[in-house]
């Protein structure tokens, strides 16, 4: 009798770290990657039948203005993106980001 | 090198368009929306052109032909980025296909599971943006001295947190039996992943697509032949003679470096004193076994040897981009001249005289994951000599280090309890002997 309990809590600690892991959803990646999950959203605008782009632009800053006419805050957002300032404020106050740094290539 | 004075080549990879001086204009109109939503594969920015993308077909170098963007065409077939949008710049930095990072060049535009787990064209096809979660344009990822955002735990669903650390999707104890009901080995893998970052076992070799550049020297640049300029291919079809760039060293499936690392880097920025201690580390990562955010975690080293300043021991930033008569380097091969027009840009003093200093340059890995049974062994790093992390202090870690002294306590305690087992064991069957 003794040994049945005893062998009931010993496999109960054997397999609880696996039923852990698996109550905690860890490794969801493996659980539910499937192409489909990550594929990016569809759009939900066909950019070819705005009339604002069927123009003959004659540069690319007036495409930009096109864009932002409706995507009107893309570029306050952009404006504080670190692609376009390249300048990354330091916790120390000095200034890093692509237009400040050094490298060796 | 740096982007001061060199302003129209560098920021050809600029999203914005026309920086080509340090009073550039950071205003909205000048955002360059179609780099990152083209679709169509046609919007190439111009290599020398500060940003602008060709209205007119021109030639690069004399040579390669960057056809006239329709922008037109390119405006009505916006979308999301993908990892042809993102690599037009990302794949090519330093100068060329896979030169810098060693673990993204554009064998990801298509990569084979081999290559890249999750990025595979034909099973998962992640875009960059599958892990780069960006919101409102900004994009998640490691920035200079801050780490990427999140937390080193599971962030589903999608918009409750960040997502672009491992343990984003695989959570913290990612090794789970596939058959059995349980695998102790995989528990024991499990129990790293607070001291070991997942990419140093499974980014097990770099530059793993193309051919990565691994030392630079830019003292030997600037010898012509004949009043012409130099260009010997070396192995790989890399070069390992340039006139422009100097003596060049390449790789491919290359060992990692190894150090803790916390996410955060530091930089030695133009202006701040070098000693000549060479090597001088000019971006190191930062961390240590008593930084409870650090792990271990791989790098990619990349050598140089620099112009340097000796007097003001200042890491010179060098003027190579530019026509005949500015001091650019590329077009008159005198550093002099460069060094004196580079730090007149950047506002720096500079002494007149030109040294050359070696330099390091640390890169994280973490891209071109691959597929599992590639993985590190245990024996990768538990070994007594020639482990990949032999150089790694602040941790005892079982195989690699010992105590000679405990281990013989250990062998005299087996000893001593084999005796008494012995003794007992002969005891029992003499008495069950003498019983009968």
């Amino acid at each position: 009798m003794r040994l049945w309990f005893l062998s009931f809590f010993l496999v109960l600690f054997l397999i609880t770290p696996c039923k852990a892991d698996f109550v905690r959803g860890q490794n969801a990646g493996a659980q539910i990657a499937s192409p489909k999950y990550f594929a990016p959203p569809p759009l939900t605008a066909d950019h070819s039948k705005f009339e604002e782009l069927k123009k003959d632009f004659k540069s690319p800053e007036e495409v930009t203005r096109a864009c932002l006419k409706c995507h009107n805050k893309a570029g306050e957002q952009l404006k504080k993106s670190l692609h376009f300032t390249w300048t990354w404020k330091g916790k120390d106050g000095r200034l890093l980001g692509k237009a400040h740094v050094i490298n060796n290539y | 090198m740096a982007v001061t004075s060199n302003w129209c080549r560098c920021t050809s990879c600029h999203a914005g368009y026309g920086w080509k001086d340090k009073n550039f204009d950071f205003s909205e109109e000048k955002i360059d929306c179609l780099v990152c939503h083209d679709t169509t594969g046609t919007y190439k920015k111009f290599p020398t052109d500060c940003g602008y993308p060709p209205l007119k077909d021109k030639l690069f170098a004399g040579k390669k032909l960057f056809k006239a963007v329709n922008l037109s065409y390119v405006a009505q077939h916006v979308g999301h980025t993908t990892r042809e949008s993102c690599g037009k710049c990302h794949f090519y930095s330093g100068g060329g296909d896979g030169v810098k990072r060693g673990d993204i060049d554009s064998t990801l535009i298509a990569p084979s599971k081999e290559i890249d787990v999750h990025m595979d064209a034909k099973g998962l096809n992640f875009t960059c943006s599958t892990c780069h979660t960006t919101v409102a344009h900004e994009i998640d990822g490691r920035h200079y001295d801050s780490p990427a955002p999140g937390r080193r735990e599971l962030a589903f669903p999608r918009y409750e947190g960040h997502r672009v650390r491992c343990e984003s999707c695989h959570g913290v104890r990612p090794h789970k039996p596939s058959k059995k009901l349980f695998d102790w080995r995989l528990v024991k893998l499990n129990d790293h992943t607070d001291r070991v970052a997942c990419q140093t076992c499974h980014i097990p070799l770099y530059a793993r697509g193309k051919p990565t550049n691994i030392y630079w020297d830019w003292s030997t640049a600037g010898r012509h032949k004949d009043g012409k300029p130099i260009v010997k291919k070396g192995p790989f079809g890399r070069p390992e003679y340039h006139t422009k760039k100097g003596t060049l060293k390449w790789g491919k499936n290359l060992v990692p470096v190894y150090f803790w690392y916390n996410g955060t880097y530091s930089y030695v920025l133009p202006g701040e004193r070098v000693e000549k201690r060479e090597p001088v580390v000019i971006i190191r990562p930062n961390g240590s076994a008593e930084d409870p955010e650090a792990r271990i975690f791989p790098f990619k080293p990349h050598f140089g040897k620099q112009p340097y300043d000796p007097v003001n021991k200042l890491l010179i930033v060098p003027k190579l981009f530019g026509p005949k008569g500015s001091g650019a380097f590329w077009a008159e091969f005198d550093w002099k001249k460069s060094a004196a027009a580079g730090m007149a840009a950047a506002g720096l003093p500079f002494s007149g005289q030109v040294d050359f200093i070696e330099t390091v340059y640390y890169h994280a890995l973490s891209h071109m994951v691959a597929p599992k049974d590639k993985a590190l062994k245990c024996e990768a790093c538990h070994i007594r000599q020639g482990g990949r992390l032999a150089n790694i202090s602040g941790v005892y870690l079982p195989g690699r280090d010992r105590l000679v002294e405990l281990d013989k306590i250990g062998q005299a305690l087996c000893l001593i309890a084999l005796l008494f087992v012995s003794v007992h064991g002969l005891a029992r069957i003499i008495i069950s002997l003498k019983r009968k």
